[in-house]
């Protein structure tokens, strides 16, 4: 199946693109898209959650709601990561 | 009714939206929470654009450190008076018409209901999610227009959240940022300050379209904007149990 995968602010800014799609296996989670996004960009490893973890530098939107980690995903699902901010 | 010198004041502006949608400004109370970076321009074009009442709430005082950003202050109001005080003076001046009413301490669970009671429209100026969450949980309730920003660097995000039509703020944020001293600058807050004052105009007046069901993201570095459809989490410990129309 194939998911596409958005990058916002910061995370364009490292990955050096502003959007890709992976192919994957049908059982794949947000999680699995998360690891194999920080393989493919390492400059992205130290922000993203690793082993299924939440992290405290990205939130991810999967088709607009939140994205727990170990939510499935189906066929041309959209991922988008941006960073949590909360200064005023 | 607006009064001669109103119709003269706002005169460029009723040419847009009406003297209707002007007198609907001149009814509404909005408050503002925090009056930092954000706070500042948001409080300034809305006292300009004649909003009647403003009810302003922050618990500090100017810093020296806050005046790249706070462009309501100036060196002599640094570590002196509330700042909620000082903006009154300066709003005041730029247009006495405006009822500024001001609140120096924080808000909490306890107070929100008897500070923010006759509110039309919350604006998020604040700093930290655990106030950001208090908010949103009081709009969502009460059933109050509450208008999200937070800015960091050259970029920032908003959204308006409009309670049983939107997804709310913990729908999208279900966990609060790690708390960090964050790196600012003023065009940032500035530009979202205007961006919020701006969701208020119109959802006052009914010009245009809000920002209500969309996160929009910019980066001011690059020039670059993208918006992101959010939608409703139906689970959501906040807004889920309420009905949606």
């Amino acid at each position: 199946m194939e998911i596409k995968v958005k990058f916002s602010t910061i995370f364009k800014e490292l990955s050096g693109i502003d959007k890709t799609e992976f192919l994957f296996y049908q059982s794949a989670t947000v999680g699995d898209v998360l690891e194999k996004i920080a393989e493919d960009f390492p400059k992205l490893k130290k922000w993203i959650p690793q082993n299924g973890q939440l992290s405290d530098y990205v939130y991810v939107l999967l088709n607009g709601k939140y994205g727990a980690p170990q939510t499935q995903l189906k066929d041309d699902d959209e991922i988008a990561l941006f960073p949590p901010i909360a200064g005023g | 009714m607006l009064n001669e010198e109103e119709l003269i004041r706002y005169d460029r502006q009723i040419m847009i939206f009406g003297k209707n949608a002007q007198e609907k400004l001149k009814k509404a109370k909005v408050a503002i929470v925090g009056i930092g970076g954000l706070g500042s321009s948001i409080s300034i074009y809305l006292t300009a654009a004649g909003v009647g009442h403003l009810l302003l709430i922050d618990a500090e005082k100017p810093e020296l450190s806050n005046l790249n950003r706070q462009i309501l202050y100036g060196e002599e109001d640094v570590e002196k008076k509330a700042k909620t005080l000082s903006a009154k003076e300066k709003l005041n001046q730029l247009n006495s018409e405006v009822k500024i009413e001001v609140y120096s301490k924080r808000i909490s669970r306890e107070n929100i209901e008897e500070i923010l009671d006759g509110v039309d429209i919350v604006v998020d100026a604040l700093d930290n999610f655990e106030t950001r969450y208090l908010l949103n949980e009081f709009c969502v309730k009460s059933r109050i227009p509450f208008i999200h920003a937070a800015v960091e660097g050259f970029y920032g995000q908003i959204i308006t959240i409009i309670p049983g039509k939107t997804p709310c703020l913990k729908c999208l944020f279900p966990n609060p940022p790690k708390k960090i001293k964050f790196p600012i600058i003023g065009v940032t807050t500035g530009f979202f300050g205007v961006l919020e004052a701006n969701e208020v105009l119109k959802l006052i007046t009914g010009y245009g379209n809000n920002l209500t069901g969309k996160l929009f993201i910019y980066d001011l570095s690059r020039n670059e904007g993208e918006w992101i459809e959010i939608k409703p989490n139906p689970s959501c410990p906040v807004c889920g149990k309420f009905d949606r129309f």
